[in-house]
């Protein structure tokens, strides 16, 4: 066997091996952690909770994003909004400020730092026990923020995040994006069981108002600063909980620039948290499954992913560079090619051990699929299931592309040490 | 504050996920014992085979030698040996795919491939026979080779050859030999054509015209049957 097949074979078994590993490990801990979670009840004791909305140039979606939020149920003496216009160039400011003629809310102008620092500049309003952060193009369900309460069940629980999802689906980049955060929430639903949550996303993370002013607030992050809190929280052993009734609806990148961009900074600004602020944490037992098995995960899991897309694209490359040299050496004969060729059809020639643990591996997926779409109270039917699975696979075999182009981006400015800063990723 | 380590959840879940992998690659070996057996079998067959040609080869030549022969016995003759050499092509192909992707028991395809090579040998012998007997059947090519590593012109020789091949199909039966085989009869093939180790790529076209490393246009200069036809 030449030697870059003999790579390649050992290669993707490994990536298999880990794959299978990781998916086993998820569907371990979904069983061990299936009953219920108990939930505090609110009815009696109903507590303050401020949402801060850092916006910056955000004309068309402050509106609707009021309105879901002051449509929310939840007593209005005890919900409180702060409105911190970072700055913007366009008519933010002033559309925000029409709209304190319909409800009651703290607007903020401030120059424009950075979202972290609206966020800072909104928290030092906060009053009541309980804040949470929301991106302005979110909406809220209306029983949202009633839900995310419910999961404060101890004293050490600081944050808790809620169901995302998509608002607009309208191409196969956001189809495929919707599936991914379904089946993200779906991992963090069990990943918080287990208290190995790294990142608490923007729109309506909830946060204990104490926690983090003694943690100082938010910092740059860079330029992610749900995901540098939430490794804050960690390090300083406080839980993070995945609500599994609270939903939100965020929009996300509709054209492939968008995308990249985005991911890049996310990428980026984990990989950054992770390897050089946070890196304490790295296969330290302090840190329980977080340090030993997770964190190192988040770290290794750009790496393994550009890995694999990049062996699979070598592959397409060389059978593409054989075919092409042999048109090239016999001078682009199609016609004599195409003449001779013959359907050679043995069952035998299979490759049956990739067959085997393929088809595994796809039931696991398929299971995997189903129940995030469960979880995110979202039934589907066989049907539905099976198509939402080759979308789940479109993602794998096409998106994957990208992401590895991305990951290879992330690395590239992180062996540069590029300290770039925010993207526009919309 | 005293963050918990699952050490049993992450052993569980090794032996399982090593369970589930092992039980492809159990699946993969019994797969491959199926095909090296059907590949001996197919071989013994090609062997069987190429004996009974042999014998229509006695037959064809006291036909010809007694003057009873017409074009009908050539004929015959011919579409016998393309028939089953085309056979024996089809079970190289398989073996070369077998190989490509065998995990285990990579010696034991070593061992069919020098079967192989004897089993060529053969039908190049009968195929010069089958030439003298029933004159402008087909032209022949001896082609020897080795590794890429030894030697990297050969893959794009191969795949000119192929081209021939593809090109002018029953015209034309190309033998190729690992020149580095420790098959007896592949080593008196490259002493009787004078080949060492170190020229390959080398071309014997219908027993006579010696090439080194050629490409498609150079190798048909030497093609009388094919190019006719």
């Amino acid at each position: 066997m030449a030697l870059d097949d003999a790579i390649i074979k050992y290669t993707v078994w490994a990536l298999y091996f880990i794959s299978l590993y990781l998916l086993i490990y998820w569907l371990f801990v979904m069983f061990e952690y299936n009953s219920p979670t108990p939930k505090r009840s609110i009815i009696n004791k109903e507590e303050g909770v401020t949402i801060i909305l850092p916006m910056w140039n955000e004309e068309e979606n402050i509106g609707p994003t009021l309105d879901s939020l002051f449509n929310s149920v939840y007593p209005k003496d005890k919900l409180h909004v702060i409105v911190v216009d970072d700055g913007s160039t366009d008519n933010s400011y002033n559309v925000a400020k029409e709209y304190q003629k319909k409800y009651t809310f703290k607007l903020i102008k401030q120059k424009n730092g950075g979202k972290y620092t609206a966020l800072n500049k909104g928290l030092e309003s906060v009053k009541t026990p309980y804040f949470a952060c929301l991106d302005v193009d979110g909406y809220v369900d209306k029983y949202a923020i009633r839900n995310i309460q419910k999961e404060f069940t101890n004293e050490n629980i600081a944050a808790v995040m809620p169901i995302m999802k998509v608002a607009e689906q309208k191409n196969m980049l956001q189809k495929v994006q919707s599936l991914e955060y379904i089946l993200n929430v779906f991992l963090k639903f069990f990943i918080s069981k287990i208290n190995c949550v790294h990142v608490t996303p923007g729109p309506l993370s909830t946060y204990r108002t104490d926690v983090v002013k003694k943690l100082g607030g938010f910092i740059k992050g860079y330029n992610v600063e749900d995901l540098e809190m939430a490794l804050r929280l960690q390090s300083q052993h406080y839980e993070i909980k995945q609500s599994s009734d609270a939903i939100i609806y965020t929009k996300c990148p509709a054209t492939l620039k968008g995308f990249i961009a985005q991911r890049l900074r996310w990428y980026l600004g984990s990989m950054r948290n992770v390897l050089i602020t946070y890196r304490f944490m790295i296969f330290n037992r302090k840190y329980g499954e977080f340090g030993i098995f997770y964190i190192p995960f988040v770290a290794l899991n750009g790496l393994l992913g550009f890995i694999g897309v990049a062996l699979v694209s070598y592959l397409v490359i060389r059978s593409i560079y054989r075919t092409l040299k042999y048109w090239y050496l016999t001078n682009f004969d199609f016609a004599t090619y195409i003449s001779s060729l013959t359907l050679n059809f043995d069952i035998l020639a299979f490759n049956f051990q990739m067959i085997v643990t393929g088809f595994i591996l796809y039931l696991i997926i398929f299971l995997y699929v189903y129940l995030g779409y469960i979880n995110a109270k979202e039934r589907l039917n066989i049907k539905g299931t099976i198509s939402k699975t080759f979308l789940f696979l479109y993602f794998f075999f096409v998106l994957k592309f990208i992401l590895a182009y991305i990951w290879f981006k992330v690395f590239y400015r992180l062996i540069k040490g590029d300290t770039n800063v925010w993207i526009k990723s919309k | 504050m005293h963050r918990e380590i699952h050490k049993s959840r992450h052993i569980t879940v090794l032996i399982i996920a090593t369970i589930i992998f092992l039980l492809g690659i159990l699946v993969g070996a019994q797969v491959e014992q199926f095909r090296l057996e059907k590949l001996e079998r197919e071989f013994r067959e090609q062997s069987r085979i190429s004996d009974e040609m042999q014998a229509e080869i006695e037959y064809i030549n006291y036909l010809l030698d007694s003057q009873r022969n017409n074009g009908y016995s050539c004929q015959l003759l011919v579409n016998s040996y393309l028939d089953s050499i085309k056979r024996l092509d089809d079970i190289v192909f398989s073996l070369e795919r077998y190989e490509s992707s065998a995990i285990t028991r990579l010696e034991d395809y070593s061992l069919i491939k020098e079967n192989y090579f004897n089993l060529q040998t053969r039908y190049y012998i009968l195929g010069n026979r089958v030439n003298s007997l029933c004159p402008n059947s087909f032209d022949t090519i001896l082609y020897f080779y080795t590794n890429e590593k030894d030697c990297p012109e050969c893959e794009d020789q191969g795949l000119f050859l192929d081209h021939i091949k593809r090109k002018h199909q029953n015209n034309v039966m190309i033998f190729s030999f690992d020149i580095q085989s420790s098959v007896t009869i592949v080593s008196m093939l490259s002493n009787n054509n004078q080949v060492k180790s170190y020229e390959v790529p080398t071309l014997i076209i219908n027993g006579e015209n010696r090439l080194d490393f050629s490409n498609v246009e150079i190798i048909e200069q030497f093609l009388e049957i094919s190019m006719e036809n």
